[in-house]
């Protein structure tokens, strides 16, 4: 009697250890989904930044255009020249490029942030397949523990 | 700011010529740097993690 309590004992903390892991699994499954939407964010902002780099450069010197200034006002200023851009190449750095060489520092970004997208959907699959072997594993004690109880 | 960013940035300036234009991001505000400014604020920045580093390690 007293070993059929033990065993009762183990198999709860079990499951309760299961459970606990499968909760760790689907908030790293969750975070890792919200790391990979901001990801996503920063691409199309980065395509924004190519059409908008493509586009002056289309339309050519002296266009007058409206730069946002916040709170939804605009001022109004003269594109001197469409081929110099100033980018940030990182650690609080800006350099001028010229629209070429943006495109390409922007078209790394990308490529750098898509592997890194890469990464974390792997990381996803991999917490998917771990969450489903540990709910088959609390289905299985579950089956066992109702036999035992029968 | 990592270590490998700061050396990532300083290998890209250093490509750059001379004639381009650099800006310092101070939060706010950017304000224009020559290459040889931008070079010796992330040379500095690489020291001081460096420095950082060497003394945690120490204390550690």
């Amino acid at each position: 009697m007293a070993k059929k309590e033990e065993r009762k004992e183990v198999k709860t903390i079990s499951m309760e250890e299961l459970n606990k892991e499968l909760r760790g699994y689907i908030a790293q499954i969750e975070a890792l989904r919200a790391e990979i939407s901001v990801i996503d964010e920063s691409i199309a902002n980065y395509r924004t930044v190519i059409k908008t780099i493509n586009n002056l450069r289309d339309l050519g010197k002296g266009k007058n255009i409206l730069i946002p200034i916040g709170g939804g006002a605009q001022i109004e200023a003269k594109i001197e020249n469409p081929d110099r851009v100033v980018v940030s190449i990182g650690s609080g750095i800006s350099a001028e490029l010229n629209a070429e060489e943006a495109l390409t520092q922007i078209a790394k970004e990308i490529a750098s942030l898509q592997s890194l997208r890469r990464t974390l959907e792997q990381a996803i699959a991999e917490a998917y397949a771990k969450t489903e072997e540990l709910l088959q594993k609390t289905r299985e004690l579950g089956q066992a523990e109702g036999k035992s109880n029968k | 700011m990592d270590k490998k960013e700061i050396q990532k940035t300083l290998t890209l300036i250093k490509k750059l010529p001379e004639s381009r234009r650099f800006f310092y991001n101070t939060g706010l505000l950017m304000v224009e740097v020559s290459k040889k400014e931008a070079v010796q604020i992330l040379e500095e920045k690489l020291r001081a993690m460096e420095e950082t580093q060497h003394n945690n390690r120490k204390g550690g």
